[in-house]
């Protein structure tokens, strides 16, 4: 009788680790998931800002000093994202002139996080039109497609906000979010990675 | 009740295992959280050292004033504003651009809750300057030179600091290339 008790005993005790174990190996995979989403995301952040970084810098390229160069920029009042940022800068030392180019931000799909509905964007660029035209073989560049967040501003020399419209500020400030486009769950802490820089306008003459 | 005990043995070590885990996850997310506060930070320190370098390279090359010789500039020793330098936005009124109008200004400068705005919320860094004399190979140079370092330091702000450890971001100003042709 007591071998059999000790069965049992044995066997529940056994079920419960076996429980254990399993919501170990479940709990695990989250957590990988979540960071291999994490580091996807984070990896996109870094490259789209490195590439604006390289575009948005050289803002005003063989722009004569103090022309302008700033042609569109507009910002959502609801959402303040920068919808579209259009500007000249010349691609390459051998252009004869300046090549305009635009930023138009996209939206895209939503999903749903802890309850919210988050609407997703895409940033796609363009070159020599004041608004990128439909069909994706016109465009030079896009984002990846889960940015939550996209702005430009226009600072004055003293890093405030520039209030003179489209005339050449003294800095360009950029930042955006992006959120993983797989992997996300309730349980996750990150769900988005954040980018910001700060560039001098080149276009200027102090 | 050999099987019992052994089953409890192996209950012992299954929560043992669990706890591990849990520690490691918890290492984990505050390393993912770490990054990111780092990446915010360098933004932060990059929009500083931007700021800082849009003033003039000395006191005596304002207003396009050039310079000759390295004795004419400021030395180390009187560096910082007469006030506090702040290149936080908006800018403080009471040291307006027309104190903090070169590099040196800015010397020593603390700056509290410097904003790092997203799109819902606001993360604060406290960033800190130090201006310093530098030789043509970036070495600290004992009298005045024509390359200047900035180093910023940038810490999470608040009570509770996400950032193990602050960012610092350095740049060196060179008057060749900032004096006005």
């Amino acid at each position: 009788m007591i071998f059999h008790f000790d069965n049992i005993a044995a066997t529940l005790i056994s079920g419960v680790i076996v429980l254990m174990l399993v919501g170990m190996q479940m709990r695990s995979r989250e957590v990988n998931i979540e960071q291999t989403a994490f580091v996807t995301a984070k990896g996109q952040a870094l490259e789209l800002g490195d590439w604006l970084q390289q575009d948005l810098g050289n803002a005003g390229a063989g722009v004569p000093i103090n022309e302008q160069f700033i042609e569109d920029y507009e910002v959502d009042a609801v959402t303040e994202n920068t919808k579209r940022f259009s500007f000249q800068r010349k691609i390459s030392e051998a252009d004869a002139a300046p090549t305009l180019i635009t930023y138009e931000l996209l939206e895209g799909e939503t999903i749903v996080v802890k309850g919210d509905t988050v609407q997703l964007y895409q940033v796609q660029r363009c070159e020599g039109a004041a608004t990128c035209p439909a069909g994706s073989s016109d465009v030079n560049g896009k984002s990846p497609a889960g940015l939550t967040y996209f702005r430009i501003d226009l600072l004055d020399e003293n890093g405030g906000a520039w209030t003179a419209g489209t005339s050449n500020a003294y800095y360009l400030r950029i930042r955006f979010s992006i959120t993983s486009s797989f992997g996300l769950s309730d349980r996750d802490h990150l769900r988005e990675t954040h980018w910001g820089t700060v560039l001098p306008v080149r276009a200027r003459d102090s | 009740m050999q099987q019992t005990l052994l089953a409890l043995l192996a209950l012992i070590i299954t929560v043992f295992l669990s706890y591990n885990q849990e520690r490691s996850m918890i290492h984990a997310k505050g390393a993912m959280i770490d990054a990111e506060m780092e990446v915010m930070a360098s933004g932060v320190a990059l929009q500083v050292l931007e700021f800082i370098g849009h003033g003039a390279f000395d006191e005596q090359t304002t207003d396009d004033a050039k310079v000759t010789l390295t004795s004419e500039l400021t030395s180390a020793g009187s560096f910082g504003a007469s006030g506090r330098c702040d290149v936080s936005a908006p800018i403080e009124t009471t040291y307006p651009y027309t104190v903090c109008d070169d590099i040196d200004d800015f010397h020593q400068m603390v700056m509290e809750h410097v904003p790092f705005v997203l799109q819902s919320d606001t993360v604060f860094f406290d960033v800190t300057a130090e201006v310093q004399y530098v030789d043509a190979n970036g070495d600290a140079a004992t009298g005045a030179t024509f390359n200047k370092k900035v180093v910023v330091t940038v810490q999470h702000a608040g009570l509770k600091q996400y950032l193990k450890t602050p960012v610092l971001l350095s740049r060196t100003f060179s008057y060749e290339r900032m004096r006005r042709s």
